[in-house]
């Protein structure tokens, strides 16, 4: 557990950073919003204008914009992305940094396992993604509720989170996965995050272009859309079967080539 | 029982050469010199037995068990000092104290004080804005703190004053006269000749030599460098023991094996400008002890 503390207390200050970037950025949004809200006619005449396509791409779907499930659903993809970055950055950084700060020769040396450490660091790790979730789902409930003139939408921002948080778990191993996997140490959360954004911008392609639709299943944005839950229909079984699937590779993966893994002086 | 016994250990890193076919044995009680230049493959050898890296071939085991497969077992009852300290931003000495100790399980605050007075360390203060020796005195405090009965040292003494040395060199001797068996690496010889028993050589990944310390102590090389104001003929210098005899611009140097009054009584003749008695590189040695093993 003495990993684990000291860990989580490493990552704390940039946790509160993130978290307040965050919510300036839920803020921002929230005011075009109300702006968006008073003139309803006008946005959707102006909207209406751009090919429907290219709207569904950058995530206006069948919801009206001026209706808070509307601008929950166009944002969600948005709040995804800062969360996915932050969970892989998170991970490609975890387990390297020993080694790009050159402690590891402190650490190793020491009596635990490779395996012990990993999991410290995992655990660090998915309590830090879960706060940053826990604090977008609240911030995001008390802005909404205070520009809410509809029903609630509370249990579908909770069942939304819950679903972002699948998905950071995922990204946070991807980071891990890599930074195992690769020799440059540096590298790996950059990595990490650009595989995120090249699966985001695959996500707008295959939305822009129907042939590309058999594509849908290597992009995680395309799995739990909140337009889904807005609209009272439930998600397909194989996104989850997928997301699954993929964290446990991640996690071999991890586990794996991290305990064959050279450290590097 | 033998504590630590290497058997054929092979690294390479990709192409390039880690340690080759290297065999060991560190007996109980040992102080073990192990010897080198720089790149020589005295820390892979190390790295390596505390699976910071993985063999290409061979094997090791440390209190008889194999190091890969026990390795954190092992390590319970290793202490281990690398030759360059880095530790993590933001911690006071005594908090990098303490969280080294809590991966042994034991309280050492005791011990934390004991070794802290008498390498004059202050533990309230931060690491990062300690000195370069000061750090180093936390890395032998961290590597002791626990007891250890094996204890790895690699390149210990580079930024430790003359004086901390001799108290480092002190607390070693007592930790082996409890029973600590200990591991040198060092790349200067007169270091390992006045701590060691036995001594490993390695040259370019390979052990070339293992010499109880009292055979290599019969080579007593200096390096001497005098400057005159005249010109001095170096025939009087090609005494037995002289060795690399040269003269450039007033400055005659030579390497010295032997008593070194019979050298001063020769050097005091003359009227110097400056005089130089180093330790000569272990390169400079190597090279004429194995001259005179052929």
């Amino acid at each position: 557990m003495n990993i684990y503390s000291k860990e989580f207390k490493d990552t704390f200050k940039s946790l509160i950073i993130w978290s307040l970037s965050i919510a300036l950025f839920i803020y921002i949004a929230m005011m075009k919003f109300r702006g968006y809200q008073g003139n309803t006619e006008l946005v959707t005449e102006f909207l209406g204008s751009f090919p429907k396509p290219l709207m569904a791409a950058l995530g206006f779907g069948e919801l009206d914009i001026s209706t808070i499930p509307g601008y929950y659903s166009a944002m969600y993809i948005y709040f995804l992305m800062i969360a996915g970055i932050h969970a892989a950055m998170l991970g490609g950084h975890t387990l390297v940094k020993e080694e790009i700060e050159k402690t590891s020769e402190f650490l190793f040396p020491k009596p635990i396992s490779r395996a012990r450490i990993i999991s410290c660091k995992l655990l660090a790790g998915l309590s830090t993604i879960l706060l940053l979730n826990i604090f977008m789902a609240i911030t995001n409930i008390i802005f909404v509720n205070m520009n809410n003139e509809g029903s609630s939408i509370t249990r579908e921002i909770i069942i939304l989170n819950i679903l972002m948080f699948l998905l950071q778990v995922m990204f946070l191993l991807l980071g891990t996965a890599i930074s195992a996997i690769t020799k440059n140490n540096k590298t790996s959360g950059a990595v990490a995050t650009g595989i995120i954004v090249s699966t985001y911008f695959l996500s707008v392609l295959i939305g822009l272009n129907n042939k590309l639709k058999p594509l849908v299943y290597l992009t995680p944005f395309k799995y739990f859309n909140a337009e889904t839950i807005f609209l009272g229909k439930s998600y397909d079984l194989i996104y989850f079967i997928i997301t699954f699937g993929i964290i446990t590779i991640f996690t071999i993966a991890t586990y794996y080539f991290y305990n064959k893994k050279d450290i590097s002086l | 029982m033998s504590i630590i016994e290497i058997n054929n250990l092979t690294k390479y890193y990709g192409k390039s050469r880690g340690i080759i076919d290297v065999s060991l044995e560190i007996e109980e009680g040992e102080i073990f010199g192990f010897i080198g230049p720089n790149g020589a493959g005295k820390s892979t050898t190390i790295r390596t037995l505390l699976s910071l890296i993985y063999p290409t071939s061979g094997s090791a085991t440390i209190f008889g068990k194999d190091i890969i497969k026990d390795g954190p077992e092992i390590r319970k009852d290793i202490g281990y000092l690398p030759s360059e300290v880095f530790y993590y931003e933001n911690m006071k000495v005594i908090d990098l104290l303490n969280y080294s100790c809590s991966f042994y399980k034991k309280d050492c605050t005791q011990r934390i004080k004991e070794l802290s007075d008498l390498m004059e360390l202050e533990l309230n203060r931060k690491i990062d804005d300690l000195s370069y020796g000061n750090k180093k005195k936390v890395g032998i405090i961290q590597g002791l703190v626990h007891k250890p009965k094996l204890i790895i040292l690699d390149e210990p003494t580079t930024g430790l004053d003359p004086l901390m040395q001799q108290r480092f060199f002190d607390l070693l001797k007592k930790e082996n006269e409890e029973g600590a068996t200990i591991l040198f690496s060092s790349h200067i010889l007169s270091e390992v000749q006045k701590l060691c028993n036995r001594v490993a050589i390695i040259k370019e990944g390979r052990i070339v030599k293992i010499e109880k310390i009292a055979t290599l102590k019969a080579t007593n090389y200096k390096k001497i460098r005098i400057e005159t104001k005249e010109k001095l003929s170096l025939d009087s210098f090609d005494l037995p023991g002289v060795k690399d005899l040269d003269d450039t611009d007033h400055v005659i140097s030579f390497l010295h094996n032997g008593d070194i009054n019979t050298i001063l009584k020769v050097i005091s003749k003359y009227k110097l400008n400056n005089l130089w008695i180093e330790e000569p590189t272990l390169e400079e040695i190597f090279m004429h002890y194995y001259e005179r093993e052929e």
